[in-house]
């Protein structure tokens, strides 16, 4: 998982957009932002006028072509009674589109394509490898499931019970995946959060073929989704393929988030129902929605205290205490609303020692000297960049910085140089958010 | 975060090539060193080889124990200080374990890569192998084992491949029961520890920044100082795959009280040589058999018929065996416990067209670059290689030899090597409701070995 999000100008990084090339954009398509990446890569951002964003990354080393759907359509745009709809949508995009078609892997079977998808909160991505001379034809293809697909009842009921299939697998035997489900419902009762990207059980058995149409045309639309295509393209022959093949595509309303979590603070735990033979759990601190102006602190305070090899969970609780066998960082590139730590204790320990210890790490973080602080700044650009030297996990992070901070400017900055964060910041920011009233614990049930 | 530089494991447990263009050091060992500047840190990798395979059974698991002890650093340095050594050195050092090869990973930006070679090389001469850090270290492996167990998917596997293979060496990835786990002693550790990171049995390679010469100089001041043993090569049993055939299934149920969920796992032992063409044509059909939702088990079982998340086929990349894999709900065990077989008779009988075939070797060709996308990728790939004894030349003319494949040849494949009779059938759940089911399929219950998993070896 890559870290991204800084929060002071660095001069220098952003190139001006290119004119020569602005000079030939077809109709009506606006140069937004060019940024550089590394060597001799530079990420190019551009907006159809029906609001489409796309992002060229021109790779010429690289061997295949990335190309990432990502619409701003996830669990928290879902309402109470259909919750897991977006999860659910995101798999009948590989139906047919209509009864008589092909589905979509059988579409792209002759392209020599590797797809996939994922649903987060906050979006839903839809991921493709392609050979780059498959890549117009592709884009063909793609487009037309963004524009024209239709779910049927028959199908959906079938699709369900894959879905069916795939939450009794993770939810209902991983103790792992029934904690994170369980510490969402803990944390956000009253919040779109509070039912996980999986949605409630008794929701999928209802939804209808209608209500996925709904769901469809109300964000998957131009103006909600970002094109991000990599690897050895021709960003001129590429983009006119875009405008061809998306340019119909007609602008619908803008997603909007719901609020950010406001209620009170308030210390919470809770078990989890699925049985482990180790006692297993997950803690979270409550965290506002990531943004530009504060992203960077965040990042780097969760660099500092879970995620780094060198964290100071990790050094506390395995190394200085031995309370855990395993002390980890928990879907962190995924998830927003909680900065999560997942912990199996050693014998002898339990949750609430482990949460004390927790609770103790910013005075910790109190004691690093600035030598110390620097060494994390830097280990945590090295970790970025180590992190996207594939070109699809390149585009996946550009894909990132666009979805997540509004800005693809972010990745660019992570990569260039360490973060300008200051020790008092990070400070601040763990004094007000790993507190014990911004916790919430949750464990396996024990095996009596 | 864990960098993915350091970490090769997933190579280690999968089971050869010479070199691709190697020197040799001082004591002969070969040395494979790979400029590429994007990284922003170097890599080197001690490999030894020998393995976690080599390992007595009784023992399995100790090589994670052992691990974790190097984890804590070299006996003249307290955990925190070297952990504090390595973190201002933006640095890391990493063991890791497979069935034929263990190694030593050591990462630093380049002004520390001396340094982090000199750690790495004192840790090696001393580790702290005393009481206090070797019952830490067992605590904590067998606490992470007691969750591991938990994981259906990871104990269904790590019975299976081991089970329909005898407990044959190149199963034995490192990993052990708690059984053999609890038993291991600070004197089983010292003297293992003596056999598999000797020096002897190494060889050196390194990818980053770093011209590789230099790093080759450092590696070798810092471990091959003085009079260093020469190289002297490993050479591993292979596994007879013949001797595990079966004519008739062999059933395992592993039992787990109360699960709503089964996990189904078929092992056909069927012995293909890696580097081979046969090989190639073997993957294009299992692209078409097993390959996704587009292959033909994809597409039956969960497109088609709605009953799984999940269902795939696919030849072992040690060319030992081929496997199905899926799981579901209770309700819908029994028609993937049909499913497979049917779906695998079917496609025996097809006849392939080459636009099919096309398909799928554009697929495989994807894969493959993708898959060697990076300096990194094809170092390790070259490793594996040396590993298994196969030809460096099969991996460089894969793109080639891929493109060669006919409709013919990938039918042959399946009608002599793609068989679902005989062969392991391995499934984990709740026997009360697994057991009817699979006389349903036709696997009655005095047929059906019933293993609890805190009795699996």
């Amino acid at each position: 998982m890559i870290k991204i999000g800084l929060t002071l100008g660095l001069f220098g990084l952003f190139l001006q957009p290119g004119v020569s090339f602005a000079a030939a954009l077809p109709k009506g398509v606006k140069l937004l932002k060019e940024v550089r990446l590394r060597e001799n890569v530079t990420a190019t951002q551009y907006e159809l006028p029906n609001g489409l964003t796309v992002v060229l990354v021109p790779n010429k080393i690289a061997p295949l072509t990335s190309v990432y759907h990502w619409v701003k359509a996830g669990s928290l745009h879902e309402t109470p009674g259909v919750t897991g709809i977006a999860h659910l949508f995101e798999h009948m995009m590989f139906r047919p589109l209509a009864p008589s078609e092909p589905t979509f892997f059988m579409k792209v079977k002759k392209l020599g394509v590797a797809a996939n998808a994922f649903t987060e909160f906050a979006m839903t991505v839809y991921t493709s490898t392609v050979p780059t001379k498959n890549l117009h034809a592709l884009l063909e293809i793609e487009a037309a499931r963004f524009q024209k697909l239709k779910v049927t009842t028959a199908l959906l009921d079938l699709e369900r019970k894959a879905v069916w299939s795939e939450y009794s697998t993770k939810m209902d035997s991983s103790p792992r995946m029934d904690l994170w489900e369980k510490i969402y419902r803990v944390a956000y009762p009253n919040h779109p959060y509070g039912w996980t990207v999986i949605g409630f059980r008794e929701d999928l058995e209802k939804i209808k073929a209608d209500d996925c149409n709904r769901f469809f045309t109300r964000y998957y639309r131009p103006n909600n989704t970002g094109l991000f295509i990599a690897g050895d393209i021709d960003s001129a022959r590429t983009l006119a393929w875009v405008v061809q093949a998306y340019g119909s595509w007609a602008r619908g309303a803008d997603a909007k988030l719901p609020a950010n979590y406001a209620e009170k603070r308030e210390y919470a735990q809770a078990e989890g129902k699925v049985k482990s033979p180790a006692h297993q759990m997950l803690m979270g601190f409550r965290v506002p929605d990531m943004k530009v102006e504060t992203s960077a602190v965040a990042d780097v305070a969760q660099h500092i205290f879970f995620e780094s090899d060198y964290s100071l969970a990790r050094r506390r609780l395995l190394q200085r205490l031995r309370f855990v066998s395993v002390i980890s960082p928990f879907n962190s590139s995924n998830d927003s609303g909680l900065m999560k730590l997942y912990a199996v204790p050693t014998a002898g320990h339990d949750s609430a020692e482990l949460r004390d210890e927790v609770l103790k790490l910013g005075e910790d973080f109190g004691k690093l000297s600035a030598a110390e602080f620097t060494a994390y700044l830097r280990q945590y650009q090295v970790s970025t960049a180590e992190g996207v030297l594939r070109n699809d996990t390149l585009n996946e992070e550009v894909a990132r910085s666009w979805g997540r901070y509004g800005d693809i400017a972010e990745i660019g900055k992570a990569l260039a140089k360490p973060p300008t964060v200051t020790q008092a910041e990070v400070a601040e920011f763990a004094k007000s958010y790993f507190v014990k009233d911004n916790l919430v614990v949750v464990s396996t049930p024990s095996l009596e | 975060m864990r960098s993915q530089l350091t970490r090769i494991a997933p190579l280690l447990l999968l089971a050869s090539t010479a070199l691709a263009s190697p020197t040799a050091m001082k004591n002969q060992a070969p040395f494979d060193g790979e400029l590429d500047r994007s990284l922003p840190r170097e890599t080197t990798y001690v490999i030894f080889e020998t393995g976690a395979g080599s390992v007595p059974l009784a023992m399995q698991g100790l090589v994670r124990i052992l691990n974790d002890v190097l984890d804590k650093g070299p006996s003249n340095l307290s955990e925190d200080e070297y952990r504090q050594k390595l973190f201002l050195l933006n640095g890391s050092l990493h063991f890791d374990c497979g069935p034929r090869l263990c190694s030593l990973s050591a990462t630093a930006p380049a002004e520390n890569l001396d340094e982090i070679i000199k750690l790495a090389a004192e840790l090696l001469a001393a580790p702290k192998f005393d009481d206090a850090t070797f019952a830490d270290a067992k605590a904590k492996v067998i606490a992470n084992r007691t969750s591991q167990e938990s994981d259906m998917s990871y104990v269904l596997f790590y019975h299976a491949t081991r089970d329909a293979f005898g407990y044959h060496p190149d199963t034995l990835d490192g990993n052990g029961s708690l059984h053999s786990l609890r038993s291991i002693t600070l004197a089983q550790l010292r003297e293992q520890f003596g056999r598999l990171y000797n020096l002897k049995q190494a060889y050196f390679t390194a990818i980053g920044p770093v011209p590789p010469q230099k790093v080759k100089l450092c590696l070798e001041s810092r471990f091959l100082a003085g009079t260093a043993p020469r190289y002297q090569p490993t050479k591993h049993e292979e596994l007879e795959v013949s001797r595990f055939k079966r004519p008739t299934t062999k059933v395992t149920l592993i039992e787990r009280a109360g699960a709503t969920d089964n996990q189904i796992l078929f092992i056909f032992p069927e012995r293909v040589k890696t580097d081979t063409q046969e090989a190639i044509e073997g993957l294009i059909a299992f692209e078409i058999l097993g390959g996704g939702l587009s292959g033909r088990l994809g597409d039956s079982l969960r497109t088609k018929r709605g009953l799984t998340y999940h269902a795939t086929a696919s030849r072992s990349l040690q060319g030992l065996s081929w496997t199905a894999y899926t799981f579901g709900g209770v309700a819908q065990t029994l028609g993937l416990l049909k499913g497979i077989p049917e779906v695998v008779m079917s496609f025996r009988k097809e006849t392939l067209t080459a636009a099919e075939v096309a398909d799928a070797i554009e697929k495989r060709t994807t894969s493959f670059k993708g898959a060697t996308e990076l300096a990194r990728d094809r170092l390790f790939e070259r490793i594996r290689y040396k590993a298994y004894g196969l030809s460096p030349d099969f991996f460089k003319k894969f793109l080639v030899n891929v493109k060669r494949v006919r409709p013919a040849q990938v039918m042959r494949y399946v009608r002599q090597k793609i068989s679902p009779e005989g062969g392991y059938l391995y499934v984990m759940g709740d026997k009360t409701k697994l057991l009817p089911i699979l006389e349903a399929a036709g696997y009655p219950p005095k047929d059906v070995k019933v293993v609890e998993v805190s009795e699996l070896p």
